[in-house]
């Protein structure tokens, strides 16, 4: 019954994800480490794998190509168990060009009866190449819900979703962006998660043309 | 496609991972709770929404009801019987007697270098029919025992980490075990 409900879980992504432009893998990996009592380093490497992207309205299919590699390292402060604040930096190396991007926010964490919802408000400014400051505001609310009774507890699995909404800006342009995830998680040992998903992104929500894009998510979060 | 075959393959495998958890709790209606231990929880919460819970492990099964009354949370514990184990609710430490809260302090100080005292539930067993005059009055019937069960935040040997203690009513250490810390990275980054 878990997985017929898992499968009817992600199955609407794929309805609203139709002909993506861009589609293929994202692989995460995340790892923390502990500064004191309430300071604490997180580091995260990201790469996108595109097998499916369309160009000037040409489709090549088929073949993998590595576009971004993100690290990312942010230094998080604990406001309360259940409330946090960080602020950091990301490189990225793509195959247009390269970026950097400063981060600042703040997360929390609520818990009802039967599952958890997280809520992020994130700014940042990214300056690649020759080009203008972009900066953008997200707001992200997710839910995680225990496949194994009540609370999720080591060695059981979960349900991951949530949805996003960003606005930017660069050059007095403004751009809109939707996205939605789910994922199926296990809960390892000390608290280390593995997840994988669906990733569908609606880029340009306030242009012609927007821009489809749906990946499958592999990722990891180590303690 | 192949994407979505890849997928599917993914969550089969840890679907079938997921089936082998040591502890389950699950909510159940509440004809499936044992008959005696329902009248009990009923006849406490005439008025209140009651959530039923059984919980199953490798020693067995227990059932748990949990209720707000009056803003304060409750929840009690019957074994796989249906018998009576306690009633558990958060109190704050400035309502514990002083020298109940010196000696769990005095324990957690010598157990760690750091620590903060993250929530206290206090835990009332022993005759049901004291139990309820008890919630009633908001004061401990002398023929209940009273326990403390304290979660605390850490610092032992250098490193961070959440425990459990329980301490008995005059607050003398019983027993502790590590709490497998949540990890809401996923949620944040």
């Amino acid at each position: 019954m878990r997985q017929v409900l898992l499968i009817l879980f992600l199955l609407p992504l794929f309805s609203v994800a139709q002909d993506p432009s861009q589609s293929g893998t994202i692989l995460d990996f995340n790892a923390s480490q502990k500064l004191g009592e309430k300071w604490s380093l997180k580091a995260k490497v990201q790469s996108r794998i595109s097998l499916i992207q369309s160009e000037n309205f040409e489709v090549s299919q088929g073949k993998a190509e590595m576009r971004r590699l993100d690290l990312q390292s942010m230094l998080q402060r604990r406001l309360s168990p259940k409330r946090v604040v960080a602020a950091g930096l990301m490189h990225r190396s793509s195959t247009l060009s390269n970026m950097w991007r400063f981060m600042q926010q703040v997360a929390w964490v609520n818990e009802s009866f039967q599952f958890k919802y997280a809520q992020r408000l994130r700014l940042d400014q990214s300056l690649r190449g020759n080009k203008d400051w972009e900066y953008r505001l997200r707001y992200r609310l997710g839910a995680q819900f225990p496949l194994s009774g009540l609370r999720l507890d080591a060695e059981e699995s979960y349900l991951i979703t949530g949805v996003e909404a960003l606005a930017k800006t660069r050059n007095q342009k403004e751009q809109l962006e939707a996205r939605a995830t789910a994922a199926y998680g296990f809960l390892f040992n000390k608290g280390n998660k593995g997840e994988i998903g669906l990733d569908y992104r609606l880029d340009g929500l306030n242009s012609p043309i927007p821009d489809h894009q749906l990946w499958v998510s592999l990722a990891f979060f180590l303690k | 496609m192949r994407n979505l075959l890849l997928l599917l393959s993914f969550l089969t495998v840890l679907a079938a991972l997921g089936q082998s958890k040591a502890e389950v709790e699950e909510r159940i209606e509440a004809t499936d709770f044992p008959p005696q231990a329902r009248r009990f929880a009923e006849n406490l919460f005439a008025k209140e929404k009651i959530h039923w819970i059984k919980e199953q492990n490798q020693a067995g099964h227990s059932y748990e009801a949990k209720a707000r009354l009056s803003g304060v949370k409750y929840s009690l514990e019957f074994d796989e019987n249906g018998k009576f184990e306690d009633l558990e609710f958060v109190v704050k430490s400035r309502h514990l007697a002083e020298a109940v809260l010196q000696n769990i302090e005095q324990e957690l100080e010598d157990a760690f270098q750091r620590f903060k005292i993250k929530k206290i539930q206090e835990q009332w067993s022993g005759d049901q029919a004291h139990l309820k005059s008890s919630m009633q009055q908001q004061k401990k019937a002398a023929a209940l025992k009273r326990r403390y069960e304290v979660e605390v935040h850490g610092k032992s040997k250098g490193d961070y980490a959440d425990y459990e203690y329980l301490f008995d009513g005059v607050g003398n250490f019983i027993r502790r075990q590590e709490i497998q810390e949540s990890n809401h990275d996923n949620f944040f980054y």
